[in-house]
């Protein structure tokens, strides 16, 4: 008996360490990720799959603008469209170099970042059935 | 004092809610300094808030763009000084 629980004892510690050791792996993946892009998260509550989906989209559209004049409009848009696609309705996009907010966002959907020297603010609201008074 | 200051650039809010936004304003301005746009912002989306419903928006500042959906007539977008504000209700469950 006491050599069964041993043999748990070292199963579960087995475990553990492969749970940390991807957790790490992903955590600099991420890491990486981020430095190649200059992007920098300022604050988020959402998923990593939707984060790198933004910070991606944003890059993209950087590099295709010319002489990197920044349109905030444009990437607002194109970022808001994607997010509504994707993830269904309704999110809501602030870019710029100059601006404060105050939200209320669901759980899970809010990101603020900058890349480059402009600063993202993304964010979802749930959305109300039609009244149909 | 600041009345009739601001200009409204857009909107499909009504009147008198239009005039509690660059009321909001107003207040937050004489509450804090031009240069804290989160907490000028935060006073303003309270507010509405508070009067309307959860689930307002709020974003101030001098240099922004900007994409959203609103719920009908809860939409106005104005400048006061050298800030641009934009006040919006996405559409919100209420639990």
């Amino acid at each position: 008996m006491e050599g069964a629980q041993e043999e748990l004892e070292r199963r579960s510690k087995f475990l553990k360490s492969l749970i940390q050791k991807k957790k790490t792996i992903e955590q600099q993946e991420q890491h990486d990720h981020l430095q190649h892009n200059n992007v920098r998260v300022r604050a988020c509550d959402m998923p990593l799959p939707l984060q790198n989906r933004a910070f991606r989209c944003a890059r993209d559209l950087l590099d295709s603008m010319p002489s990197k004049k920044l349109d905030s409009k444009r990437l607002a848009l194109t970022l808001k469209k994607e997010f509504d696609t994707s993830y269904g309705p309704a999110w809501h996009c602030i870019v710029g170099t100059s601006f404060g907010s105050y939200v209320t966002h669901s759980f899970g959907g809010f990101v603020y970042f900058s890349i480059d020297k402009v600063y993202v603010l993304l964010f979802k609201t749930a959305v109300e059935p039609l009244d149909h008074s | 004092m600041l009345e009739g200051k601001a200009v409204i650039e857009d909107t499909d809010m009504p009147d008198k809610m239009q005039i509690q936004a660059m009321a909001s304003a107003y207040e937050a301005l004489d509450l804090y300094d031009v240069f804290d746009c989160t907490s000028i912002a935060a006073h303003i989306k309270k507010e509405f808030d508070t009067k309307y419903g959860s689930g307002w928006q709020c974003v101030v500042g001098s240099s922004f763009g900007c994409f959203f959906t609103h719920s009908k007539g809860t939409f106005v977008y104005f400048t006061l000084e050298t800030l641009n504000f934009l006040i919006f209700k996405g559409a919100s469950y209420l639990i």
